[in-house]
């Protein structure tokens, strides 16, 4: 019998693991393919993955995109150290996700987005690796 | 109903910006919210003798000199959000609350440490 807590688990893992596979991917676009939009589309997918990796985790599973921002704001004010930047990573992420669909960002503010969203990501999958 | 507030500091427009958000009026207080992150950022460039109005400078220079103690860039981007919907509504409620709740927070530490609200009237 399958418990809640394996069910979590497997699905953490499945998300970290599209996470991870979504980053990889994104990178590719950007650097080899020269797309940026798809690319910034697909980051931002792969934020979204590290979010749910971490809910499920913490035994959660945030089904809407309001709910994993719910999610993110919950671990923002958990009182262990600055999160602060979370925050910001997550408006990064969300700004490229709209630069998919509207073409908002010019050649200067794109690269700031991705790298900030690059580091959302990177300190979500630490986060997760230090609570596995 | 929208309020036209002329020359208003960054301050003086915080509680227009929670009025109009509170009332559902998201692509203003997202316009006024944008106007004051911007004019922000070009008060504490005054502030610190950085003769640019580019804000993206700004933000860089002040990481660079404060480390992510305030998270300057990561600001400029949230405030980017704010203009985003200011321009083409594209954001959802859930998007829109963190920049409406970040932003007046780092707006109201920025002239309690580095400026007088004049400053900001005609950077």
């Amino acid at each position: 019998m399958t418990t809640a807590s394996t069910r979590n688990r497997r699905r953490a893992e499945q998300h970290q693991a599209r996470a991870i596979s979504y980053r990889a991917d994104a990178e590719l676009l950007l650097e080899q393919y020269g797309k940026p939009d798809s690319a910034g589309a697909l980051l931002y997918e792969a934020a979204k993955q590290c979010i749910n990796a971490l809910a499920n985790q913490a035994g959660e599973n945030p089904g809407t995109t309001g709910a994993k921002t719910a999610f993110l704001r919950s671990l923002v004010n958990q009182p262990h150290g600055s999160l602060l930047s979370l925050e910001y990573g997550w408006q990064a992420a969300i700004r490229l996700h709209i630069h998919a669909d509207r073409g908002n960002l010019d050649d200067a503010e794109f690269p700031d987005s991705w790298v900030k969203a690059q580091t959302f990501i990177t300190d979500l999958l630490s986060i997760y690796a230090a609570g596995h | 109903m929208t309020t036209p507030i002329a020359k208003a500091t960054p301050l003086e427009t915080l509680p227009v910006i929670e009025r109009e958000f509170a009332a559902g009026n998201y692509v203003e207080s997202s316009r006024l919210l944008w106007e004051a992150t911007k004019n922000t950022f070009l008060m504490l460039g005054q502030a610190h003798g950085l003769h640019t109005d580019d804000t993206r400078a700004i933000a860089y220079a002040l990481d660079g000199k404060y480390g992510l103690k305030m998270h300057y860039l990561g600001v400029l981007i949230a405030g980017g959000l704010a203009q985003d919907h200011a321009e083409m509504e594209a954001l959802e409620y859930h998007e829109l609350e963190i920049p409406h709740r970040l932003l007046p927070e780092f707006i109201r530490q920025c002239y309690r440490e580095f400026g007088s609200d004049d400053d900001c009237l005609n950077p």
